[in-house]
Order: C-alpha cells, then sequence, then structure tokens
C-alpha cells in the first residue's frame, strides 16, 4: 500500500534471507529509488489530465476571438491577449456584479461566524432542559435542502417586502450561522476543558466574557474553518440570488455572468469572454484555498469525519 | 437542627436559582438558530406542506383540493422523467464518485517526495464554483470546438455530448468526477489514521496487497466511505446549478433534474402549489435514503470507538 508498508513487508523477506547486510541495503535504495520513479511516471500524466481543464479555463481566456473557434485547438494562445476581459467589463456590469458578491460573502460570512459562535456555546457549554433534543434538531436541519423550503421562503420574503434585495442572502447567515457551523465549533468548544470556565465563573466571569476572552481565542482555527467555508460557500450561492433578485445590478457575480451569453446556448461567439469571468469567479476561491490551505484541509476533514 | 434545614433550604433555593440562570443563558445563546429554525425551517417545511394541498399560482386565494397536486403528479410525465434523469445521474455518480476518491487516495497517500503536488492537482479542481465548472465544461464538450472531441478525435470517438440525449447524462457524470478531490482528502486523512500496526499483522499473516486493501483499509475507512456515501447521495440529487447552466433539461428533457423541474414549476410556470407538493416528495425522498442508509450500514460500517 504505502512504502512505508511496502518497505516492512520487504525488510521481513529479506530478514529472513542470508545475504550480508551492505548488499541488502543497497538493494533496498535500488528498489526504493526505483519505486519513486515508476510512481512518477504514472502520477504526472494524471496530474496534467486532471488541472488541464483549468489550464483549458484559463488559457481560452487568453486567446483571440479568431483562436477561440478553431478545430482542432489552439494549444497554447497565440499571441496573448486580455481583450475578452475588456470585452467583459465592457458589455457587462461585471465590476459592479463582483462586488455585490464580496459584500453579500462578507455580510453573510460575518453573521454566521458570530452567530454560530453564540449558538454552539449553548450547545456546548449551558446546561439547559430540551438541550439534546435541539442540538439533535440542529443536525436534522443539514439533512434538508434548500430546494426543498426555497418556495415558502420566497413567499415568505415577498410578503415581507425583501425581494430584489440583499437581504434573503444575508440576513439568515445571522441566524444561527448553519448547522454545520454550530456542529463543527461545539464539537471544538467542547474539547476545551471545562476547568477553565469553572475558575473564570468563580471570579465572576458570564457567558459572554468566557466565550469571547477564553473559548474564542482557543478556537481560531475552527472559526477560520467555518469563515473559509461560509464565505466561499457564499461566493458559490447560485439558487437564492436567482430566485430572490431581479434586478441585474444588483445580481451577485455567479448569477449575473449568465448575462454573459445572453441567449446563445452553447454561445461559441462569446466563449472567451465567457471563460474570462468564470477565471475571475474562480480566481478568489483559488486565492483563498492557497492562504487558507492549512485550516481548509482540515475543515475538510473535518467535514467527511463529522459523520462518525 | 433547624439551622441545618434552613441551610440546606437556602442551598435547594439557591441551586434553582442556578437552574434558572442556565437556563435562560442557554436558551439566549441558541436564540439566533431558533428564530432561524422556526422561520427559516420547519415554517417553511410546513408550509410547502400546506401550499401542496392547495391550489394556489400566486394570485388570488389558494383554494384546497386535497392531493390533486399529487395526483396529478402521477400523471405527470415530466415528473417520473426528471426522478428517473436525477436516479441516473445520482446513483451512477456516486458510485464513481468513491471509488475514484478511494483510488486517488492511495495514490497520494505514497510516502514518495513530491507528492504534496500531486494532492494539489487533484484537489484543486474541487474548489472551482460550480458555475464557472459549468461554463467550463459546456466549452470542453462543445462538439465542434471543444477540447474533449479534439482529444478523442484521432480514435474516432467524436460525440455529440451535450447535445445528444445519449450521451447528455454521461456527460454530467463525467464532469462530476473532476471533482473529486474533495472526498479524496477527506479519504486521504481516514488512510493517515489506519494504524501501521494492522498492516504489519496482516503481513505477519501473510496477506497480499489485495487483502491488505480489503480487509484491513476497507473497513477502517468504513465510517467515512458511509459518510461520504449518504452526503453524496443527498447533494447529488440536487444538482441544479449545472443543469440549469449547461442544457436547461435538453434535449429531450433528457437533463431536467428534480430540481430543476421544481424550480421550473414554481418560479417559470408559477405553479407554486405543484412546486411546493414536489418539494415535499425531495423531501421524503431525502429522509428515505438517509434512514435507509442508517439501517444498513450496521451491517457493514466499523466504528473503532464504539461505546455504547
Amino acid at each position: 500500500m504505502t512504502t512505508q508498508q511496502l518497505e516492512s513487508f520487504v525488510a521481513t523477506e529479506q530478514s529472513s534471507s542470508s545475504l550480508s547486510a551492505s548488499s541488502t541495503s543497497r538493494r533496498r535504495a535500488i528498489r526504493r529509488r526505483a519505486y519513486v520513479l515508476l510512481t512518477h511516471v504514472y502520477m504526472l500524466p494524471l496530474a496534467v489530465v486532471a488541472t488541464f481543464p483549468l489550464y483549458w479555463l484559463v488559457s481560452t481566456s487568453l486567446k483571440f476571438r479568431g483562436n477561440v473557434l478553431r478545430f482542432p485547438p489552439q494549444w497554447f494562445p497565440n499571441p496573448l491577449t486580455i481583450e475578452n476581459y475588456q470585452r467583459l467589463f465592457l458589455t457587462n456590469p461585471f465590476e459592479r456584479w463582483y462586488l455585490n458578491s464580496v459584500i453579500i460573502a462578507v455580510g453573510a460570512t460575518l453573521g454566521a461566524v458570530v452567530s454560530a459562535i453564540l449558538v454552539a456555546y449553548g450547545f456546548a457549554r449551558c446546561r439547559f432542559v430540551g438541550r439534546e433534543f435541539w442540538f439533535s434538531l440542529v443536525l436534522a436541519t443539514m439533512m434538508v435542502p434548500e430546494s426543498v423550503l426555497i418556495i415558502p421562503r420566497f413567499i415568505l420574503m415577498r410578503a415581507l417586502g425583501w425581494i430584489d434585495t440583499w437581504i434573503p442572502l444575508i440576513l439568515p447567515a445571522y441566524l444561527g450561522g448553519g448547522a454545520f457551523n454550530i456542529f463543527l465549533l461545539r464539537q471544538f468548544m467542547r474539547t476545551i476543558p471545562y476547568e477553565l470556565d469553572e475558575a473564570a465563573k468563580i471570579d465572576g466571569a458570564s457567558g459572554f466574557v468566557i466565550l469571547w476572552q477564553l473559548l474564542v481565542p482557543n478556537l481560531k482555527p475552527a472559526v477560520a474553518v467555518v469563515a473559509v467555508f461560509t464565505a466561499i460557500g457564499n461566493w458559490n450561492s447560485f439558487m437564492a440570488p436567482l430566485v430572490y433578485i431581479n434586478t441585474t445590478e444588483k445580481l451577485p457575480v455567479a448569477v449575473g455572468i449568465r448575462m454573459v451569453l445572453a441567449g446563445t446556448q452553447v454561445g461559441p461567439q462569446n466563449t472567451g469572454a465567457m471563460m474570462a469571468g468564470s477565471t475571475l469567479i474562480t480566481l478568489p476561491v483559488v486565492l483563498i484555498f492557497a492562504a487558507a490551505q492549512k485550516y481548509f484541509m482540515r475543515g475538510i476533514v473535518m467535514t467527511g469525519l463529522s459523520g462518525r | 437542627m433547624s439551622q441545618t434545614t434552613a441551610m440546606a433550604g437556602a442551598r435547594g433555593l439557591s441551586r434553582l436559582g442556578r437552574l434558572l440562570r442556565s437556563n435562560v443563558e442557554g436558551y439566549l445563546f441558541i436564540s439566533p438558530w431558533l428564530v432561524g429554525f422556526f422561520f427559516l425551517e420547519l415554517g417553511p417545511l410546513v408550509g410547502a406542506l400546506a401550499l401542496s394541498f392547495v391550489d394556489w399560482r400566486f394570485v388570488g386565494t389558494p383554494r384546497f383540493v386535497a392531493f390533486a397536486n399529487y395526483r396529478h403528479m402521477l400523471a405527470d410525465e415530466l415528473f417520473f422523467k426528471s426522478l428517473y434523469n436525477t436516479a441516473y445521474y445520482t446513483f451512477l455518480a456516486v458510485g464513481l464518485h468513491l471509488v475514484a476518491a478511494l483510488i486517488a487516495a492511495v495514490l497520494v497517500n505514497q510516502k514518495v517526495s513530491g507528492i504534496n503536488l500531486y494532492r494539489v492537482a487533484f484537489y484543486l479542481p474541487s474548489v472551482v464554483p460550480s458555475v464557472g465548472m459549468a461554463y467550463l465544461w459546456m466549452w470542453i464538450y462543445n462538439p465542434e470546438f471543444g477540447l474533449l472531441n479534439a482529444v478523442l478525435r484521432p480514435f474516432g470517438l467524436r460525440q455529440r455530448w451535450l447535445y445528444d440525449a445519449q450521451t447528455a447524462k454521461l456527460a454530467y457524470i463525467f464532469m462530476s468526477l473532476w471533482g473529486v478531490g474533495g472526498a479524496m482528502v477527506v479519504f486521504l486523512a481516514g488512510l493517515q489514521g489506519i494504524p501501521d500496526v494492522l498492516y504489519e499483522a496482516a503481513n505477519i499473516d501473510g496477506a497480499g496487497l489485495w487483502h491488505r486493501f480489503r480487509h484491513v483499509t476497507i473497513p477502517m475507512l468504513s465510517p467515512v466511505i458511509f459518510f461520504n456515501l449518504v452526503m453524496g447521495i443527498i447533494s447529488s440529487f440536487q444538482i441544479f446549478t449545472a443543469g440549469y447552466l449547461m442544457t436547461n433539461g435538453r434535449p429531450e428533457n433528457s437533463t431536467l433534474f428534480y430540481v430543476l423541474y421544481l424550480y421550473r414549476s414554481a418560479f417559470e410556470d408559477l405553479e407554486f402549489s405543484y412546486g411546493a407538493a414536489l418539494a415535499w416528495v425531495l423531501f421524503l425522498i431525502i429522509v428515505f435514503f438517509t434512514f435507509l442508509q442508517f439501517r444498513l450500514s450496521g451491517r457493514w460500517v466499523y466504528y473503532e470507538d464504539e461505546r455504547v
């Protein structure tokens, strides 16, 4: 399986043979090198195949219009051009959409972080009647998809006069911050020794003080995970803004980008601009990923293992 | 004597006071979630159910029609078509996803220098926003100028992909495999959590590579596999963004996915009550699958830290 296991396997076999120690270790080194080489021989092509669509996204966005629609395709953009990006911004309020998305994502993330911390503290540290019941409902809501609730939610938001505003996109984040975030932060808070709270309580500290001064500083990695995932989730959010927002200038970029194609179904004429837009949508996510890689990976791992 | 009772009484009172205080505090902390739960989760869920028993097309007064919406569903060809399309997509995509993620995780778990680069290469595509992914793959699948046909041309395998009812769903499934990196990272963490001792013991028993994989790796990973299976089915069943942007049900309704049909019924045809009935059926399907999987999990999922 892994090299280490393979090596230990090889080692157990060799220890029973009567070869001299030096030739054994030399043979082992050769085997090891062959193994590494072989691994790269098949991993490299796989990695190229996996990342090629991303290369295709960026390279198409940098081709002249006439070079986009060629078959067989131009494998490398020659000459390089930013014409597609210029067209993207000239013919669409792309910077407006982009800014809208940033505002919505930041607003919602702020709310989700603050409110999930508060709620998680309630579930992790306060003793109250019905705690387990409510918490099981938090977990249950993770199973209910947005699409099941979107129609009544739309009717509710309409009754409140919030259609075509960002309120339905931002406000819900302040009401609990998402079941998964609550769950994650609660699990983390439970790993922090309760004795610390007790000591602070004896000193007369309130729940709020304990939470912000004692727990939150110890929760930074988990808070980072929540923030990163919520921000990206909001950036990618599609169905909610599609339903709630009508005015072109108010759209977040994920929904607004549709208009780049404006009517054409697969729209080869505007493919370059479309790839430019898609590159710009993807860019912040990749940047966040690169910057918060440590937290990101931990978050995915926790997401996956949370089912245990 | 009386002094001690008085003291016990005072202590009892203060305990009651503390209990009350901790209850109030607990409910205060979880109150944001409670508000969100009643207004944005439970309310809409019940609201959708109520809506599904009336006839309401956005204007006029709702009229009670009992099960008419559900009866209509049983006679609705598109309902069954969308259910079939979604089930087809879900089972193939989730099954292939698990296998691919597991293989990828095993591959990037090798202890070889530069393995991190491969991890990033396989993981990176999964962070691409679904909107960007949809437009990128629309371009890759383009029958005239697309990358895929350019690659397949020497083999005489050119297809019309998204334009052909025979291949359209397969194109979606193949696209979803590109985002296998998220599950891969989860499996990778699971692999790294398996103690080496188990492999060593298997070695001593003379187990080969396959047997070690089959009898050590798979059972130890089964909770993670199970979790990914549940979440994969739930999320794949809700495929919407890609379907809406790439083909919007075409050709011949072969990519009319369930949530797409729900959206169309409610927000394009303004059949709100029919949409609500569709939403409840979706909810029941998801509850059913979640329940089924948890019932079956006892048979094959191995929990290391089982304590009850």
